[in-house]
C-alpha cells in the first residue's frame, strides 16, 4: 500500500461533512426522528397521565357483607372512584349500561378463596386492570391470612416485598452502576443506528460519484485510500452529530424522570466501549464504501446495505442468550471474529466484566481486522469506482488476487 | 528542449483485450501534444494510467518537473477527464474550491482564483448555481477551470473538446494556447484531428492500441512528400496534360475543377508552374496532407485497419 498522506483524506472528511450536513435526508433523519421520538413518547406519557388523573367511576357487590369498608378504604387514595352497590346484580348491570359505572366487580366468599374475580363492563378498553387488581390483591391477602390467625404485625412480615442486591465478593469492589450496564447497550445500538444511517449515505454517495463520474477528478488528485478513508470520517463525523443531536435530545427528555448521578456515569466506564464502536463503525463502513463501488444503481445498493445491516444486528438478535451467558466458550469465541466483534464485544460488556486480557486480545483482533477491512475495501473501491457497470463475483476475485 | 514527460512501453489489457500496446512518447516541456486517435484507440486508458488513476501491466511514467526522473505528483498535473462531472447538488464555487483544495491550494486562495476564472469564461454569475443546473456547455468550461485552478506545470486534457459547439470549441483552442504560452506543457486528446493539428507542436497517433506514427508534427508532415492541389479553372481548358505525369494522382475531376495528389518533394514548384502556364486558374490551393490523411496513410502501412466506437 503507498503511503497515505491523512492531510488529504481530513480535507475529503470536511468536504463529505459540510455537504451531507446539508441535504435534506440527512435534516429530515436528524430533527424528524427525535421529534417523532419525544412526540410520541410525550403523547404517551401524557395520555397515561391522563388516563391516571381522570377517576374511573366503578363499582361493587359485597356479598359477604364484611369486607365493603376495607376495600373502600384501600381504594380511596386511588382515582378508582368506587362505590358499594347495595341493589342487585341485573340493576347493576343497567347501571353500566346507562354510563353510570364504566365497569363493577362482585365479592364473595368464593372469590376470596378462589382468588378469582370478575370486573364486569360494557368496553373492556376502559377498565385499567391493574390499577384495581394492586389495591383489591391486598385486601383479599390480608382477608385471607387473617382467616389463618396472623396478626397485622406477622401480615406486615409475611407481604414484606423482596429487594435483591447483587454484591461482589470482594469487599472493597463496588457493586455494578446502571452505567456499566448502560453505557456499552447504548453504545451497541448506536453502532447499529450510526451503521445504518451514515453507512447507507456513504454507499449513496460513492454510488452517485461513481456515476457522475466526479471520482476520476478526485482520483487524479488523492489516492483511493485517502478519498476512502475521507469519505468514511466525513460520514463518520455527520453519524456523530446526529447520534449527539438525538442523545441530547433523549437525554434533555429523560433528566426529567431519571437522576444522572445515580447511574454512576464516569470516563472509565465510557472511553473502552466507546474506543470499540469507533473501531467498529471504521470497519462496517469500510464494508459500505467497498459494497457502493461495486455497484451501478442505487437500488443495488439497499439491498446490499440490508445485508449490512445484519452484521451488527445479529448479536443483537442473539442478545437474550448472550447477556444470560457470556462466558460462554462459543460466545468469547464470536467476540474475536470479524466482522462481528464490535457488537459483540459491546454486548458483553454490557453483561460481564470482561477481563483485561481478553479486552487485549478483542482490542487487537478488533483493530487488525478494522486494517484488514480498510485495506481490502480500498481495493474494491479504488478499482470498481472506476468501473462503469457493476462489479461482478468473478471482477472480485480478480481485484482481490492481482497484486499492486 | 528537455523533456518533461516521459512514456516509455506503456501496455494495459483488460481481461483477454489489450488496450494499450507498448506506447512510448516523451513530450518537450512547453509543447502541446496531441494524442490521437479514433474513438476506442486506448487514449483515455494510456492518459489514466499517466495520471495514475489506472496501473500498466507494463511499461514507465516519468516526469521531469525539476529535470530529474520523478514520480508523478499530482498537485504539479491539472486532468480533465473525458467523462466530465463534478459534485450535481453542490454549488460552482464551492465545488472549484474544493477540487483546489484538492489539489494543495489554500481554501481561500482557491476560491478567489475559481472565482477569476468564471469571471474569465463568462460564468461569474453562475458561481453560486448548482452544478447540475448549467448547460452542457458551461459545465465543460467549470470542468476545465478545475483542471486549471492550480496552476499546473503539466496539463492532461482527454476529449476537451468532445460533444462543444464550434464556437466553445474555439474558445478552448484559444485558452489551450494562452496556457501554453504562459509555459504550461499540454497533452491532450482528440479523435477530431483536423481540428486540433493546428495547435500541436507534436502528435502521438495510435490505433487499436498501438502506436503509429509519433514526432513533431511540421517534421512528419514535411517527411510525407505529398501535396494535395485543388484548382478550379475557366470551362473549357484542358487538364489532361496533369495525369501523363507518374507524379500525379487524380482524386476528383469535374468540368472546371480538379483535386490532385502530388507525391514529390521538391517538384512541387515545377507543377504549379506548369499548371499556370496552361490553365485560366478561378481558384488554387496548395497544401500538405491533413493529420486525418496521414493517421489513414500510417494504418495502412501497418497493414491493420481503422477501428471506431469501442470503449477506450
Amino acid at each position: 500500500m503507498k503511503k497515505i498522506n491523512l492531510l488529504n483524506s481530513r480535507k475529503v472528511a470536511l468536504w463529505e461533512f459540510n455537504k451531507g450536513i446539508r441535504t435534506p435526508m440527512f435534516l429530515i433523519l436528524t430533527f424528524l426522528i427525535p421529534l417523532l421520538i419525544v412526540g410520541i413518547g410525550g403523547l404517551e406519557f401524557f395520555t397515561q397521565e391522563l388516563m391516571q388523573t381522570q377517576p374511573v367511576p366503578l363499582a361493587f357487590m359485597d356479598k359477604t357483607g364484611e369486607y365493603s369498608d376495607r376495600i373502600n378504604q384501600q381504594f380511596a387514595e386511588t382515582n378508582i372512584s368506587l362505590e358499594l352497590f347495595p341493589g342487585d346484580k341485573a340493576e347493576l348491570e343497567q347501571k353500566v349500561w346507562d354510563g353510570d359505572y364504566a365497569g363493577f366487580f362482585i365479592v364473595s366468599r368464593e372469590n376470596i378463596e378462589e382468588g378469582f374475580i370478575q370486573v364486569f363492563t360494557e368496553d373492556p378498553r376502559n377498565i385499567p386492570a391493574h390499577r384495581i387488581r394492586e389495591p383489591l390483591e391486598k385486601v383479599i391477602t390480608d382477608i385471607r391470612l387473617e382467616g389463618w390467625g396472623l396478626t397485622r404485625e406477622e401480615i406486615d412480615i409475611a407481604t414484606r416485598p423482596l429487594t435483591l442486591q447483587v454484591q461482589p465478593l470482594d469487599e472493597e469492589a463496588a457493586p455494578g452502576t446502571v452505567a456499566e450496564f448502560v453505557a456499552p447497550l447504548a453504545l451497541a445500538m448506536i453502532l447499529l443506528l450510526s451503521v445504518i444511517f451514515s453507512g447507507q449515505m456513504l454507499m449513496y454517495g460513492v454510488i452517485k460519484e461513481k456515476r457522475n463520474r466526479v471520482v476520476e477528478i478526485l482520483l487524479s488528485s488523492i489516492s483511493s485510500f485517502e478519498l476512502l478513508i475521507g469519505k468514511i470520517m466525513g460520514y463518520g463525523l455527520l453519524s456523530l452529530l446526529q447520534v449527539g443531536i438525538w442523545a441530547t435530545a433523549a437525554i434533555f427528555t429523560a433528566s426529567r424522570f431519571i437522576d444522572f448521578q445515580e447511574l454512576g456515569l464516569n470516563a472509565g466506564i465510557i472511553l473502552p466501549p466507546l474506543l470499540i464502536f469507533l473501531l467498529g463503525y471504521f470497519m462496517l463502513s469500510s464494508i459500505f464504501a467497498a459494497l457502493g463501488s461495486t455497484m451501478k444503481e442505487a437500488e443495488e445498493g439497499s439491498q446490499a446495505q440490508g445485508l449490512i445491516i445484519l452484521i451488527p444486528m445479529i448479536p443483537l438478535f442473539l442478545s437474550g442468550i448472550l447477556i444470560t451467558n457470556p462466558d460462554a466458550l462459543w460466545v468469547q469465541v464470536l467476540t474475536h471474529i470479524p466482522p462481528f466483534i464490535p457488537a459483540m464485544a459491546l454486548l458483553r460488556m454490557a453483561a460481564t466484566d470482561i477481563p483485561w486480557w481478553e479486552m487485549g486480545t478483542i482490542t487487537l483482533a478488533l483493530i487488525l481486522s478494522t486494517i484488514f477491512f480498510i485495506y481490502i475495501g480500498g481495493r474494491i473501491f479504488s478499482r470498481g469506482i472506476l468501473q462503469y457497470d457493476a462489479v461482478g463475483f468473478k471482477d472480485l476475485k480478480k481485484i482481490l488476487r492481482k497484486k499492486d | 528542449m528537455s523533456t518533461i514527460l516521459q512514456v516509455e512501453n506503456l501496455t494495459k489489457s483488460f481481461g483477454n483485450k489489450r488496450v494499450v500496446d507498448d506506447i512510448s512518447f516523451s513530450v518537450p516541456r512547453g509543447d502541446i501534444l496531441g494524442f490521437l486517435g479514433p474513438n476506442g484507440a486506448g487514449k483515455t486508458t494510456s492518459l489514466r494510467i499517466i495520471m495514475g488513476i489506472l496501473k500498466a501491466d507494463r511499461g514507465r511514467v516519468s516526469f521531469f518537473f525539476n529535470e530529474q526522473p520523478s514520480a508523478l505528483d499530482k498537485r504539479r498535473v491539472g486532468y480533465l477527464p473525458e467523462e466530465k462531472g463534478l459534485y450535481e447538488e453542490a454549488r460552482v464555487l464551492p465545488n472549484l474550491t474544493y477540487i483546489g483544495v484538492l489539489k494543495g491550494m489554500p481554501p481561500s486562495e482557491a476560491r478567489s482564483r475559481a472565482a477569476e476564472w468564471l469571471e474569465r469564461v463568462d460564468l461569474q454569475e453562475y458561481a453560486s448555481q448548482k452544478f447540475d443546473k448549467l448547460s452542457r456547455g458551461m459545465k465543460q468550461k467549470v470542468q476545465f477551470i478545475a483542471s486549471v485552478l492550480h496552476e499546473p506545470e503539466v496539463l492532461v486534457l482527454d476529449e476537451p473538446f468532445a460533444g462543444l459547439d464550434p464556437i466553445n470549441q474555439e474558445f478552448f483552442l484559444g485558452i489551450i494556447t494562452e496556457l501554453q504560452q504562459k509555459g504550461i506543457t499540454i497533452l491532450f486528446s482528440a479523435h477530431q484531428m483536423n481540428m486540433v493539428e493546428e495547435i500541436c507542436d507534436s502528435i502521438v497517433l495510435i490505433n487499436k492500441g498501438k502506436q503509429v506514427l509519433s514526432g513533431n508534427l511540421k517534421e512528419i508532415k514535411e517527411s510525407y512528400k505529398e501535396y494535395n492541389v485543388s484548382l478550379y479553372f475557366e470551362p473549357g481548358n484542358d487538364p489532361s496534360f496533369l495525369w501523363e505525369d507518374p507524379r500525379v494522382v487524380v482524386n476528383k475531376k469535374e468540368e472546371d475543377y480538379l483535386h490532385l495528389s502530388f507525391q514529390g518533394e521538391n517538384d512541387i514548384n515545377q507543377l504549379i508552374n506548369s499548371i499556370t502556364a496552361r490553365l485560366t486558374l478561378k481558384e488554387f490551393q496548395v497544401a500538405t496532407p491533413p493529420l486525418h490523411d496521414i493517421f489513414i496513410n500510417a494504418v495502412k502501412e501497418r497493414g491493420e485497419e481503422v477501428e471506431e466506437n469501442q470503449p477506450a
